[in-house]
């Protein structure tokens, strides 16, 4: 990995992070030594079987569980030292999740939830109108903001998501799985706007998924298995890897 | 060093947001408000029948009431307690049926206080709710029992003065309110402690 980079360009770095859990006697190693960095404006995607370590590495580098082990930047903050509120707030400011079950609000309709993000941000309210209906503009959906979620398809349901993930300009999203729970095309749809979100706004996403489609649009994709990081490959290696597949794939997805 | 700050939740926006939530849930929260009121309804009407007895005990002298208002008061401790019981078990449902969604909040930058208070406010709104119609019914209730153990000569002192009637249902829905609020220690502190992980992970 270039070294050659400061350390100003890197909207995560993750050292050595391990997480055990210990079940009934045995230790269950998800992460087990993983170390990665991500530079500002990258689009990574972490593929990987289910039970490598995928959704791990998003709960911790999302600030949402503790590492056993090793240290964890966003934004050059170390995670581990916060406190709960401070963790709010980098949650808050700094993280946009995006879900495989979309996590919407179910009694908030879609410009409230893309809204809510701002109120714990403390964003006036005027301007917090007026972004979340521009964001929801951006993932096509203008016509559609005073709908609640049931109201709405998975696909719509999953935009806002995405909207209310890009609404406070984190410094990364997270997202685990985010087309788990959608048709192809759907999903497809979906992996499209956030390279454009990425693209256009310039902020950072690291995706968790073990959807082939994804590869065309990742600028990185780490591969991992059993809790590390088995290989890193980067956009001119991706493009051969496709074209092995597209040949070799016989069966489909 | 980076900035660093804490994230905001405005008690108005609390307030607004455990509103929308009863207002939406309206039609599920029936039968816990219906339970909330009935209860509180019992506990005002023996508290008005009790302020009947009071004008009647100067007239005829306390040995003839002291004993029907003790028993007043243990119905209305049991009352309480069944109340309670009730209503702790509805929020905590309403709680765990709400787990993805408060650990979903705590990933957009809410902490502990902040899900403590839209879980308490959500509770006051049950209880103001339930309170005043409760209320209402048990005011009317404790007259109507009242009159019919003791004859309307007997209450119609009472029964004409005003303000017997909002001493009981302002008496209720404060009752309801702390009740409610009582009963939502517990599961407004499980909700307050959820982590966001685990949370996530939890399938309903």
């Amino acid at each position: 990995m270039a070294q050659n980079v400061s350390e100003e360009q890197y909207a995560v770095l993750v050292e050595g992070v391990k997480k055990y859990y210990y079940m009934g006697g045995t230790t269950v190693k998800a992460s087990d030594g993983v170390d990665l960095s991500i530079k500002r404006g990258e689009y990574v995607s972490i593929m990987g079987p289910s039970g490598s370590g995928k959704t791990t590495l998003f709960n911790l580098v999302g600030g949402l569980d503790k590492p056993t082990e090793g240290r964890i930047f966003i934004d050059k903050t170390d995670i581990s030292k916060l406190d709960a509120y401070e963790l709010a707030w980098l949650r808050c400011r700094k993280i946009g999740y995006i879900f495989q079950t979309f996590n919407l609000i179910p009694i908030m309709t879609a410009v409230q939830n893309v809204m809510l993000p701002m109120i714990f941000a403390g964003v006036p309210k005027k301007e917090r109108q007026q972004r979340g209906e521009h964001l929801l503009e951006m993932v096509g959906l203008a016509d559609r903001k005073d709908h609640k979620p049931t109201e709405l398809s998975g696909g719509q349901q999953q935009r806002v998501a995405i909207a209310r993930a890009f609404a406070n300009n984190p410094a990364i999203v997270l997202a685990d799985e985010p087309t788990g729970n959608l048709d192809l095309k759907t999903g497809l749809a979906i992996i499209e706007l956030m390279v454009k979100m990425n693209r256009e706004n310039g902020i950072t996403v690291m995706c968790n998924t073990h959807d082939l489609k994804i590869i065309d649009a990742s600028d990185r994709i780490v591969w991992m298995r059993d809790g590390q990081v088995e290989r890193v490959e980067d956009r001119s290696s991706i493009k051969l890897q496709v074209g092995d597949m597209e040949d070799g794939s016989g069966e489909g997805e | 060093m980076v900035e660093q700050g804490h994230s905001s939740f405005p008690l108005s926006e609390a307030l607004a947001m455990s509103a929308q939530s009863v207002r939406l849930r309206l039609g599920r929260m029936l039968i816990v408000l219906g339970g909330v009121a009935l209860a509180v309804a019992f506990l005002t009407s023996l508290y008005v029948m009790k302020d009947v007895l009071a004008g009647f005990a100067e007239r005829m002298g306390p040995e003839e009431t002291t004993p029907v208002v003790a028993m007043g008061n243990w119905w209305m401790a049991v009352a309480a307690l069944i109340t309670i019981t009730g209503i702790t078990n509805a929020m905590l449902m309403s709680v765990t049926e709400r787990v993805k969604e408060i650990g979903t909040l705590k990933c957009l930058g809410a902490t502990w206080l902040h899900i403590l208070q839209i879980f308490l406010f959500e509770a006051a709104f049950l209880g103001l709710l339930g309170g005043v119609a409760g209320g209402v019914v048990g005011t009317l209730l404790g007259m109507l029992s009242a009159t019919g153990q003791l004859g309307w000569e007997m209450v119609a002192p009472v029964a004409k003065n005003p303000l017997i009637y909002l001493a009981g249902i302002g008496w209720g829905t404060l009752a309801s309110v702390v009740l409610c609020l009582m009963s939502s220690i517990y599961p407004v502190y499980y909700a307050a402690r959820i982590e966001a992980a685990e949370a996530l992970r939890y399938e309903v």
